[in-house]
């Protein structure tokens, strides 16, 4: 009797000191631990997979625009979106021993870049985990299934603006969070909040939501007033760089001629589109949402929705209490609003809901192991390893597939193949690789990129005199076909029709050509 | 080519001079620490320290005796406060006001209040108040100006904070409050606020300080070993304050809003530059005179240059607006090179949202309401302000050239009383 109660007694005094030790541990190593997986997950096989796209491909031949012509974008700049982005990679590609060449394939450095950004992020969504929380479990939880997450890996590994927008979000927040009730770290978020904005406009988003957790932060507060005007204030600063820079280049209100691209133009056109809203399932929206996502990771979706509603209803059942449960669900909730609003969207448009997704899992999974005192934590535990097992479980062609080796052997093809004074239809994907100066490979200056062909004048009438037949290759990205037709472009189809291949390079279901314009009279 | 670097250079030295203001402006608001520690006490020690308050009026007729009643009137011990209304011999006028007031206090009661009036030269504030302090008893000597409307318990506040802290120097917060009465009296009442509510602060906290000239509390034996005020300086209150940070002093300062010094903007905008032209002309002469050499370390040196410099940056930022609008628009350069130009603009616009900030932070400690369409009217007269004052700095400057040192005073008319009885 005696005996045993002493032997309770023990395993009472183990398990408290288990849990202090853990507890200790987690404190002590648990942002090593999520720096390790976030820079494994993302470096493992980072140059062979994703394939390389367009669209990574525009922001780095902007940021090679920056660089090697000072200006904004290697074609004419028409505000398609704020260059703070690129500016950012551009300096990057600058301080980076052998700058675009460094590691390979042009792409290549900047998707280095891109893992850095991946860790820097993490830490800091980690920090902010941990200031909601106060709870190192439920930062390392975050910042797991943000870097474990296959659909989050297939984006963050890509040279996109959203995940550079998404760092100065997450900088943004973590200076807001700081417990210094300093008035600079106020103004320091606000500066950096633009710079985000400047990023991706997208990041506008969020305002409501970062001025809701501002407001309740300092309201009581003898630096309320100085805050909140100063946040703003800071912001709209640093956005008002923009405007300038158009109304310095006379180009801010459109030209009564068309003679030039105008800013505000470009605003009411991106304004005007329209893909569908989440009500109409045949919109945008739905066909990446089962084309993409729901393909790579229907776990993060499920869960980090859920999680998201769950939160919102812990927050608002007790909003002076659980006023971070409301932020963090909000944050997540304003995102999905601007996916689902039913203006154009591109698949990886979802990137910054990724990170919130993973915030409000964590969140939620704090909550429940504090609810339940008795083997919560063991219970919480468990949903995240069964989590984070899905995740690994989902992963493969992240780890073990390589795409871009079409894409090397396609550049390899061109460069012994293909003259350098040719005119030449590309994809932005190898845009940089085919204009950068790089040992003795050749460089081809006339190599321009499909849209610019199809839609700059600079390009298609002076250039081309809107003429199929002055283009004497195409190089094919996987489906770029079907893009031309997509948007209509008229010139690059003729030349396509008339065109045979010269090279064609498969893997699985992904295939790129290099295809040689057929003229029907040899005069030239 | 050389323009543009040469512009280049001076914008990007104007912004970092700029964001430097702004910061001062902002400082208190930014440091827990320093905004906790500004506060007066909750609580007030038994009243044990004796104070000798200066009162030195000239050509103060109108106002003189509202102040000896406010002073009389404190809530302290009539035996522990003497008052010295120092005057010039010839200033027959305030004397008399003075006397009458004197005969009437006095009724009843038996206070330590008298004229002392002198007749050497120059006749100007230091001389006055050396010429006072000789004939002090108190442990702590203070001024009043002759406008000044004092709390009733500055003394209990000041009494338990050099008790407390064991404090010799103490300066408590003197604010303009008539913030409508001219184009020029909001933002003249701002800038008050602000110099008191945060820069101070920032000034105590790295032991370099220039003081106020009022409510401003000394010891007697500091005051006997820096061998009293400069006669022959303007400002006869920075330079003390100079002189107090190079022996090592520590500078208490007090800004409260309940125990603020209330005062108000001069009465015409000729008067308002003349007071001007004292401060910034005082400012060069402290700056040239170089007691800010003796200051123990590098930082301290550096921020009194720049504090006394400051009217000629002033002039100097003021003029270059209309400038770097005329070199943005006419000389064709970069976009680069045009945005680096429009920084100070950003950093001028910074500096107005913070005033505008500043005039509901203000207004609120007061429990004042002005209207929302104020910031218009700031804004509106935001640059003409600026001009004025560089106008001002412009004329310090060529009296200073010139030689002129005389003392061009301020007149006072009691605006601030007026407002309240409204």
């Amino acid at each position: 009797m005696s005996e045993s109660r002493q032997t309770s007694a023990t395993m009472a005094t183990n398990a408290r000191t288990f849990g202090e030790r853990a507890r200790a541990w987690a404190e002590e190593y648990g942002l090593t631990l999520v720096v390790l997986v976030a820079f494994v997950s993302h470096f493992v096989n980072l140059f062979n997979y994703p394939l390389y796209l367009g669209d990574e491909g525009i922001y780095l031949e902007q940021a090679w625009a920056v660089l090697r012509e000072g200006q904004l974008a290697p074609y004419s700049y028409f505000y398609d979106h704020a260059p703070a982005g690129w500016l950012l990679i551009a300096a990057w590609e600058f301080i980076l021993p052998g700058h675009f060449d460094a590691f390979g394939m042009a792409m290549n450095s900047g998707r280095v870049f891109m893992v850095i950004l991946d860790v820097l992020s993490t830490v800091l969504l980690y920090r902010v985990a941990l200031r909601f929380t106060n709870s190192h479990y439920a930062a390392i939880a975050t910042a797991l299934v943000f870097n474990l997450s296959p659909l989050g890996i297939y984006y963050q590994r890509m040279v996109l603006l959203d995940n550079i927008m998404v760092f100065w979000m997450l900088l943004c927040l973590d200076l807001l969070l700081l417990p210094n009730r300093r008035l600079t770290s106020v103004l320091a978020a606000g500066f950096v909040f633009g710079v985000a904005i400047l990023t991706k406009e997208n990041a506008l988003f969020f305002a409501p939501v970062v001025g809701y957790m501002l407001y309740h932060q300092v309201r009581d507060t003898y630096r309320a007033r100085f805050s909140l005007v100063g946040f703003s204030v800071c912001t709209m600063m640093l956005v008002s760089l923009y405007p300038l820079y158009a109304i310095l280049k006379g180009e801010l209100l459109p030209s009564p001629t068309g003679a030039h691209v105008s800013m505000l133009s470009t605003l009411a056109w991106q304004m005007g589109r329209h893909g569908g809203s989440i009500l109409d399932p045949s919109s945008q929206f739905w066909a990446f949402f089962w084309a993409k996502w729901w393909q790579k990771d229907p776990l993060i979706i499920v869960v980090g929705f859920v999680a998201t509603l769950v939160n919102l209803l812990i927050g608002l059942g007790d909003r002076s209490r659980n006023r971070n449960f409301l932020v963090v669900s909000a944050l997540s909730l304003f995102f999905i609003l601007y996916l689902a609003r039913g203006s154009v969207i591109i698949d990886f448009y979802v990137v910054p809901l990724l990170p919130l997704f993973a915030l409000n899992v964590g969140l939620l999974l704090w909550w429940f192991a504090q609810r339940q005192p008795r083997g919560g934590a063991a219970m919480a535990s468990l949903a995240l390893v069964a989590l984070l097992g899905g995740f690994v479980g989902l992963s493969h062609d992240e780890y073990f597939v390589n795409q871009t080796q079409l894409q090397f052997d396609q550049l390899e093809f061109i460069r012994q193949n293909i003259p350098p004074d040719a005119q030449v239809l590309i994809d932005d994907d190898l845009w940089v690789d085919l204009h950068e100066p790089s040992g003795n490979d050749p460089v081809y200056p006339y190599a321009n990129s499909h849209w610019k062909i199809a839609s700059d004048p600079a390009i298609q009438d002076r250039l081309l005199h809107n003429k199929w037949q002055n283009l004497d290759y195409l190089v094919m990205s996987n489906q770029l076909d079907y893009i031309f037709q997509l948007n209509n472009e008229q010139l690059a189809m003729d030349a396509y029709s008339h065109s045979r291949v010269m090279a064609r390079f498969v893997e699985g279901d992904v295939s790129v050509e290099v295809r040689q314009v057929v003229k029907s009279s040899s005069s030239s | 080519m050389m323009i543009v670097s040469a512009a280049l250079i001076f914008s990007l030295l104007v912004t970092i001079q700029a964001a430097y203001t702004v910061y001062l402006m902002i400082y208190t608001w930014d440091q827990p620490d320093a905004h906790d520690a500004a506060a007066a006490p909750e609580s007030f020690e038994p009243p044990r320290i004796s104070f000798t308050v200066l009162l030195p009026a000239r050509h103060e007729e109108e106002v003189i005796q509202q102040t000896m009643d406010r002073v009389v009137n404190a809530n302290y011990p009539a035996e522990l406060i003497e008052t010295l209304v120092v005057c010039e011999a010839s200033d027959t006028g305030t004397i008399a006001k003075a006397q009458d007031k004197i005969a009437e206090l006095n009724r009843g009661r038996n206070l330590n209040l008298r004229v002392v009036a002198f007749t050497d030269r120059p006749i100007n504030k230091p001389h006055g108040l050396n010429f006072g302090f000789a004939q002090s008893k108190s442990d702590v000597v203070t001024i009043f100006d002759a406008e000044d409307e004092i709390h009733p318990e500055i003394f209990n506040v000041v009494n338990t904070v050099m008790i407390r802290e064991k404090v010799r120097v103490v300066q408590c917060g003197v604010q303009l409050m008539d913030y409508d009465s001219s184009w020029y009296s909001t933002l003249n009442v701002l800038e008050y606020y602000f110099w008191f509510k945060s820069r101070l602060h920032f000034h105590a906290n790295h032991g370099m300080i220039p003081l106020g000239g009022n409510t401003v509390f000394f010891r007697r034996e500091v005051m006997t070993a820096l061998g009293g005020w400069d006669e022959a300086n303007l400002t006869e209150d920075a330079d003390i304050g100079i002189r107090l940070s190079a022996i090592g002093e520590k500078v208490r300062v007090v800004y409260d809003d309940r125990y603020v010094t209330k005062e108000e903007t001069p009465p015409s905008l000729a008067q308002f530059v003349k007071q001007r032209t004292r401060w910034s002309q005082g400012f060069i002469q402290t700056l040239f005179k170089a007691d800010w050499r003796n200051l123990p370390n590098f930082e301290q040196k550096f921020l009194a240059v720049y504090t006394l410099a400051f009217p000629i940056f002033q002039a100097v930022l003021a003029l270059y607006v209309p400038v770097a609008l005329w070199m943005m628009l006419s000389i064709p350069s970069a976009i680069v090179v045009a945005m680096v130009l429009m920084l100070p603009l950003y950093l001028l616009l910074a500096h107005y949202v913070i005033s505008v900030v500043g005039l509901y932070e203000f207004a609120s400690a007061h429990g004042l309401h002005p209207p929302l369409t104020m910031s218009l009217k700031m804004a509106a007269v935001y640059l003409p302000y600026q001009w004025v004052l560089a106008y001002a700095a412009l004329r310090a400057m060529l009296r200073q050239v010139r030689g002129v040192t005389n003392w061009e005073k301020t007149k006072h008319v009691g605006a601030h009383r007026v407002d309240r009885t409204i």
